[in-house]
């Protein structure tokens, strides 16, 4: 199988071989983590980690039965990413981060019916921004891309992305009412999570 | 465990859940834990749709700048072996900067009190859970835990359930005596107004050092008690008397020929109460055996008061005990 070929390269030192491993479990080791570590710095490291000492362990990479280097690379990532895991599970940041959203779904107290009413208030400030404001703040604020997912989106600069979501904030603060205010921090905290 | 792990990466946890999950992983254990995620990495492999991440080129070329230096720094261990006395003068400016990153470091401290009357239950970023008796307080650093070890310093009492982690010790640190172990469940009481401290370890193997007595150090097998004298520097270990000492997790405290005074010391520490004693002086030394409710102060003062003869009486934090 062409993974076997490109393990055997990778172990005698082949750059091609472990760059074409690299693009091949990338993408795949990101995601994985980001899963458990919920933050994109941290998935980031890790991975980061992984493939360098895959690198630096070259030689004693060892094929699965599948002929593929899956489990050598869960080897390596393992503790880091169970100990990330761990500290964001026992974070008190993290408990409260839980206790907002469930106040947020909660199906009909007094607070789940100001939240809906909030929500909808929000959602039509936004929609009477301009242009730039308005596809900038949907992109980072409703579908919670980051700053640069959201410059790839929509073709921008990253600096732009920066200055039209400060704009539409300020718009969106002197728009809302006080009580309404205090909902979009608890919003703001939920979405734009680190 | 496995639908709960689901609802935490889907950001669906509810509160209830979060806590169920944390007892969950800790009970688990460390190899059961991993072989969770390996199961669920494997799954992964076989999932379409898994793009090339935004960054990619960006992590791409981070990774090749990393590879980079590690390679030029092999080259360049070798080059230090022969230029080792040239750099003298740079270790020592070197040395000052991160003296003084150090100092900004240790401030941030993590600090959790119980006072009279107080407990607390506290999960350090490791897993390890940490149950706080009354009257006693934990610091630790958070950014320096769990990196080359986990330190933390205790003063008063506590008990732990510490998360196994062959790589990372965990060490207790408290006035005289040094604690380290690599996961395992033991109390530990070190008060300050106390002339000895007490390690008792339910299971596992620990090994206690002095921090004031040189070489003076003692290992310690489960279900053993070690008792360190914080004067003479002796260590004493007594077999299969965990019961007494764990009591207090579990609301009831535990004595075993405890002199009465004591024994008066120890429930209001508890209870956070003050006691006033009149014509109690020729029971001070004696010895009481028995279990205390840790949570009902009223059967304890009849408890005494059927045991020694006394008439109490209670007011506001004070209690007042008069043989009659």
């Amino acid at each position: 199988m062409k993974e076997t070929r490109l393990i055997k390269d990778l172990q005698k030192g082949s750059k091609a071989a472990f760059n074409a491993l690299y693009e091949m479990y990338c993408g795949r080791l990101y995601a994985f983590c980001y899963q458990y570590t919920k933050s994109r710095e941290d998935a980031e490291e890790i991975v980061q980690d992984v493939f360098v000492k895959l690198w630096i362990h070259r030689s004693e990479i060892d094929a699965d039965t599948y002929g593929t280097c899956a489990y050598f690379l869960f080897r390596l990532m393992k503790n880091q990413l169970i100990n990330r895991y761990n500290a964001l599970l026992n974070s008190p940041m993290f408990e409260e981060y839980t206790n907002v959203v469930s106040l947020m779904e909660e199906a009909d107290t007094e607070k789940a019916v100001e939240y809906r009413e909030f929500k909808e208030t929000l959602l039509s400030i936004i929609q009477r921004l301009p242009q730039n404001q308005r596809s900038v703040a949907q992109c980072r604020l409703l579908e919670e891309l980051n700053t640069e997912e959201t410059a790839q989106r929509l073709s921008l600069s990253e600096q732009t992305v920066r200055n039209q979501l400060s704009m539409a904030l300020k718009t969106i603060r002197e728009r809302l009412c006080k009580l309404e205010y205090i909902w979009f921090i608890l919003f703001l905290r939920s979405v734009i999570k680190q | 465990m496995r639908s709960l792990l689901n609802k935490y990466k889907r950001g669906r946890l509810s509160p209830d859940e979060l806590r169920e999950l944390r007892e969950g992983s800790r009970r688990l254990g460390e190899e059961e834990l991993e072989r969770l995620f390996l199961e669920d990495w494997l799954a992964f492999q076989k999932e379409e749709g898994v793009g090339v991440p935004i960054g990619y080129e960006r992590m791409r070329e981070e990774t090749r700048r990393r590879i980079a230096s590690v390679e030029r720094r092999s080259w360049l261990g070798k080059l230090m072996r022969y230029a080792a006395i040239l750099l003298v003068p740079l270790l020592l400016v070197s040395t000052l900067y991160f003296y003084k990153k150090a100092e900004v470091v240790a401030e941030q401290e993590m600090v959790i009190s119980a006072g009279k009357g107080e407990r607390a239950n506290v999960t350090l970023p490791d897993g390890t859970l940490v149950k706080i008796n009354v009257e006693s307080t934990l610091r630790y650093n958070p950014a320096e835990f769990n990196k080359s070890s986990r330190e933390i310093h205790l003063d008063g009492e506590a008990y732990f359930e510490v998360r196994k982690n062959p790589d990372v010790p965990f060490i207790v640190s408290s006035q005289n005596l040094g604690l380290r172990v690599l996961g395992t469940t033991f109390n530990f009481r070190s008060r300050k107004e106390e002339e000895r401290i007490e390690v008792t370890l339910l299971e596992g193997h620990v090994l206690l050092t002095s921090t004031t007595h040189a070489r003076k150090r003692q290992e310690l097998m489960a279900n053993e008690k070690a008792i360190f004298y914080k004067n003479t520097g002796e260590f004493r270990v007594e077999k299969g008397s965990k019961a007494e000492k764990v009591a207090w997790t579990q609301k009831k405290l535990v004595f075993k020929n405890t002199l009465f005074k004591d024994l008066i010391k120890t429930i209001g520490r508890e209870y956070g109460v003050s006691f006033e004693l009149s014509g109690c002086e020729r029971f001070m030394d004696d010895s009481f055996s028995g279990t205390l409710p840790s949570t009902d102060l009223d059967t304890v003062l009849e408890i005494l008061r059927k045991s020694y003869g006394l008439s109490y009486s209670v007011n506001a934090d004070t209690v007042r005990l008069a043989r009659e």
